[in-house]
C-alpha cells in the first residue's frame, strides 16, 4: 500500500501529468470565482480533452479542476454575497459580512487554508478506506454490482431535486438512451432507424455536454452582466485567516471529517453538507452572537467540509460506481472513457491510479493556496469579465465537445438536441443528473444483468445482499411520496385544529 | 402554454417513448430485448405515476404564495430540501437568522438580483437560441476553424454590441485557439465545411497557414 501511494505521488509529478493538472487548476480557478458556469458543466466540456491522455493524466486535469473550483467558489462569496459555485452559499454568511467589516484577506485565507486542510482530511480518509473497502468490494458479484447501478441512479435522482418520479424516470430514459444501437450480446440492432451513425450508440459525450452546457449559455445570455462592476481594493490579511485555521482546529477537524462522511452518503455530500457544517460550526461555539455577522469560524465550517467531501465522494464512486454528486456522476463518465471499471480493478491492480486522485486533491489544492497567496489581488480582476466574450469560447466548446466523441457532425446534431432537451428539463424542472448516470451507467448495467441471469437465470434476485440493495432502493423511492402523503394529511389536520381553535 | 400542460406533454412524451421502446423489442431475441424489457416496464409504470401526478397538478388550482420560501428564495440560498435540513439542526434559529440575513429581503444578494422582466428573459432565450443554432449552421458550413473567427466576430459585434477592436482580437483568438491547440497540436481532423466540400477546396484558411507553417518549422 505504502509504494502504491508513493507511486501514485510519483506519477502525477511526471510529464506531463503535472502540466496538465496545473492547466485543470487553472481552469478551475476561473470556473470556480465565475459564477454563470458550474463545475459539472466545466467538467462535461473538457472530456472531449482527456480522449487523448493516459488515465492518470486525465483525472490529474479533471480532479485537479474539479478540486479547485470548489475552493475558489469561496472568493466571490466572500467579496460580493454571490457564490461562486453552489457549493460557497453558507461560507456567504460569515465571509460576507467579514469582506464587509474589512476583513476580506482574513475571510479568504481563512476559506482557502480550511479548504485545504479539508481536502487533506478527506483525501487521506480516502486511501485509508481502500484496505476496508476492499474486502467488501471483491465479495460483490455480477448482481450485486447490477443492483448497485440501479441504486446509484436512484440516489442521484434524489439528490438532483424536484420530485423523485421525475428523477428515476430520467434514470430510466438515460438507460434507455444507453440502449441504443448495436445489442452488444447478440448484435441485434436496436432503435437505429436504420442509421450507420447509430450503430455505435448515442455517445456519452455529446449528450453531457448538450444537456449542461446549452442551458447555461442561454442562461448566461438572460443575465448579461459580470458579477463585479466595481473595482475591487487591495487584498491583504490572508495569513491572519491562515492561522485562523489552526486557532479553531477543532471546528476545522469536525466538519473536515463531517464533509467527507456526509460525501460517502450519496444524496447528502452535495449542497446540504455545507449548510450542516456551518450549523455544526454554530453549535460547537461557545459565543454565537457573531455568527452572520462575521465570525471566521462561519467560514472555516463550510470551507472545510465542502473540499473534505470529494474524498468521500470518491470512495463510493470508485469501488462501487454510485456517484454521490452530479460532478461524480460525470466523472464516472470519464471513468468509461478511459476504459476504467469502477469496482474491484480500482482498489486491486488500479490501486496506483486511485491513490494518485488522493494526491492530485492535495497538490493541486496546495498550488492554489500558493497562487493565491501570490496573486489574489490580479486574480480577482476575472470577475469584471463580462459574460457576452466569453460565450462564443463556450458556443464552440460545445460544438466542438459534441463533434469530438467520433469525429462526427452527426452528434454535433445529438448535442444541439440534447441541449434543447435540457432547457425544456430545466424549464418544467425535470432533473438531468440521472439522465447523464443512466446513460453511463447503462452498458455496465445491461452486462451485469445479463452475466447474472446467464448464471443464476432469475434466482439472482434471492441474493441476500442484493435484496437489500434493492429494498434500499425501493425505500429511496417511496420514502418521499409517503413523507409527503403524510405531511399533506398532517398540514390538514393543523388547518382543521387551528379552524377548530379560532 | 402554461407551464402545467407542458409538463403535462412531457410527460405524456415520455410515456409514449417507454411504450414505443417496450412494443419496439417484441420482436428481437431474448438476449436482446432482456434489459430493454427489465428497464422499459418499470418506466411504463413510473411514466404512468408521473403522468398522474402531472393531470392532478394540471387540474389543480393555483398554489398561494409561500411568504416563507419566497423570503430566500435567492440565488445562492438553500432550496426547500437544505431549509428542512438547516431547521432540523441544532442552534436552527441562529442559523436561519444568518441566512436571512444574507439571503433574505433586503440584502444585498437581493439587490444585486434585480428581477427581469419575462418577456425580455423570453427574447433574450430565442436569441441565444438562434445564435447556437447559426454558430451550428456556421460549423457546417464553413467547417470549425473558419466558422469560430467568423461567427465569433458576427456574434460580438452585432449580437453583444463589443467594439471593433475586442471584436477582432477575441475573433482571432478564438479561431488561433482552434487551430493551435485542435488542428496543429492535437490533429484532430476538423471537417472544411459544407461549402469547401462542394467547391474541392482542402480547407479556406489552409492556402493562408500552410505557408505560414511551413515558413517557422524551416526556420
Amino acid at each position: 500500500m505504502f509504494e502504491a501511494s508513493l507511486n501514485g505521488l510519483i506519477s502525477v509529478f511526471t510529464w506531463p501529468t503535472f502540466p496538465l493538472m496545473m492547466i485543470g487548476v487553472l481552469i478551475g480557478f476561473i470556473i470556480g470565482i465565475l459564477p454563470g458556469i458550474s463545475a459539472p458543466t466545466t467538467l462535461a466540456l473538457m472530456l472531449p480533452f482527456t480522449f487523448h491522455m493516459t488515465p492518470v493524466e486525465a483525472f490529474a486535469f479533471l480532479l485537479g479542476m474539479l478540486s479547485v473550483s470548489i475552493m475558489f467558489g469561496d472568493v466571490t462569496s466572500i467579496l460580493f454575497g454571490v457564490p461562486g459555485e453552489p457549493l460557497a452559499a453558507a461560507v456567504v454568511l460569515d465571509g460576507h459580512p467579514m469582506a464587509k467589516k474589512g476583513e476580506t484577506g482574513r475571510a479568504l485565507g481563512a476559506a482557502l487554508m480550511s479548504s485545504l486542510v479539508g481536502a487533506a482530511i478527506g483525501a487521506f480518509i480516502l486511501a485509508a478506506s481502500i484496505p476496508i473497502i476492499r474486502p467488501i468490494v471483491l465479495a460483490f458479484a455480477s448482481p450485486e454490482f447490477f443492483g448497485l447501478a440501479l441504486l446509484g441512479i436512484a440516489f442521484v435522482a434524489a439528490l438532483s431535486g424536484g420530485k423523485m418520479t421525475k428523477g428515476v424516470l430520467m434514470g430510466a430514459v438515460g438507460l434507455m438512451l444507453s440502449m441504443i444501437g448495436l445489442d452488444p450480446q447478440s448484435g441485434t440492432q436496436r432503435y437505429t432507424f436504420g442509421q450507420l451513425e447509430l450503430w455505435d450508440g448515442i455517445g456519452l459525450i455529446p449528450v453531457t455536454v448538450g444537456m449542461f452546457g446549452v442551458g447555461e449559455l442561454v442562461d448566461l445570455w438572460v443575465k448579461q452582466k459580470s458579477i463585479s462592476e466595481r473595482r475591487l481594493g487591495k487584498i491583504g490579511g490572508l495569513w491572519q485567516g491562515c492561522k485562523d485555521t489552526f486557532i479553531y482546529w477543532g471546528v476545522t477537524v469536525r466538519c473536515s471529517l463531517l464533509g467527507t462522511f456526509l460525501g460517502i452518503i450519496p444524496g447528502l455530500g452535495g449542497s446540504v453538507g455545507q449548510w450542516v457544517s456551518y450549523a455544526h460550526a454554530v453549535q460547537s461555539a461557545e459565543d454565537k452572537g457573531g455568527f452572520g455577522k462575521g465570525d471566521v469560524r462561519g467560514v472555516l465550517g463550510p470551507g472545510a467540509a465542502m473540499n473534505a467531501k470529494e474524498g468521500g465522494n470518491l470512495i463510493t464512486t470508485v469501488a462501487f460506481g454510485v456517484p454521490s454528486s452530479v460532478s461524480m456522476a460525470i466523472l464516472l463518465g470519464a471513468f468509461l472513457i478511459q476504459g476504467l471499471v469502477p469496482g474491484p480493478s480500482m482498489l486491486t491492480t488500479r490501486v496506483e491510479l486511485t491513490l494518485s486522485f488522493v494526491w492530485v486533491i492535495i497538490v493541486s489544492h496546495v498550488i492554489s493556496v500558493a497562487l493565491c497567496f501570490l496573486l489574489i489581488n490580479q486574480m480577482v480582476r476575472i470577475t469584471e469579465i463580462r459574460s457576452s466574450l466569453i460565450l462564443p469560447g463556450i458556443v464552440f466548446l460545445v460544438l466542438f465537445g459534441g463533434f469530438s466523441e467520433k469525429n462526427s457532425i452527426f452528434d454535433m446534431g445529438i448535442t444541439l438536441v440534447a441541449g434543447f432537451a435540457g432547457m425544456i428539463m430545466i424549464h418544467l424542472d425535470w432533473p438531468r443528473p440521472p439522465l447523464i448516470l443512466g446513460l453511463v451507467l447503462g452498458k455496465l448495467i445491461e452486462n451485469n444483468l445479463f452475466i447474472s441471469y446467464s448464471r443464476y437465470e432469475f434466482g439472482f434476485f434471492t441474493r441476500p445482499v442484493l435484496l437489500v440493495i434493492i429494498a434500499i432502493g425501493i425505500a429511496l423511492v417511496v420514502a418521499p411520496l409517503v413523507q409527503e402523503r403524510l405531511a399533506r394529511r398532517l398540514g390538514v389536520k393543523e388547518k382543521l385544529v387551528v379552524a377548530e381553535e379560532g | 402554454m402554461s407551464r402545467k400542460k407542458a409538463d403535462l406533454i412531457f410527460s405524456i412524451l415520455i410515456l409514449a417513448i417507454a411504450v414505443w421502446m417496450v412494443w419496439e423489442a417484441r420482436d428481437w431475441g431474448f438476449r436482446a430485448r432482456l434489459f430493454p424489457w427489465a428497464i422499459g416496464y418499470p418506466a411504463i409504470g413510473l411514466a404512468l405515476l408521473q403522468l398522474g401526478f402531472a393531470i392532478r397538478h394540471a387540474l389543480a388550482p393555483a398554489p398561494q404564495p409561500e411568504t416563507q420560501r419566497a423570503a430566500v428564495a435567492r440565488p445562492g440560498a438553500p432550496r426547500p430540501d437544505e431549509l428542512e435540513a438547516i431547521q432540523r439542526g441544532p442552534d436552527a434559529a441562529v442559523v436561519e437568522a444568518a441566512v436571512e440575513s444574507a439571503f433574505g429581503p433586503g440584502s444585498e444578494a437581493a439587490e444585486e438580483e434585480e428581477e427581469l422582466p419575462p418577456e425580455l428573459v423570453r427574447r433574450r432565450v430565442i436569441q441565444m437560441t438562434a445564435w447556437i443554432l447559426a454558430f451550428a449552421v456556421g460549423v457546417v458550413l464553413l467547417g470549425f476553424k473558419v466558422s469560430s473567427a467568423l461567427t465569433t466576430f458576427a456574434f460580438l459585434r452585432f449580437g453583444a454590441h463589443e467594439t471593433w477592436k475586442t471584436t477582432f482580437w477575441l475573433a482571432l483568438g478564438t479561431y488561433l485557439f482552434f487551430f493551435l491547440v485542435f488542428d496543429y497540436s492535437l490533429s484532430i481532423p476538423l471537417p472544411a465545411g459544407w461549402v469547401a466540400e462542394s467547391l474541392g477546396l482542402q480547407s479556406f484558411d489552409s492556402y493562408l497557414t500552410d505557408p505560414v507553417i511551413r515558413l517557422i518549422t524551416r526556420r
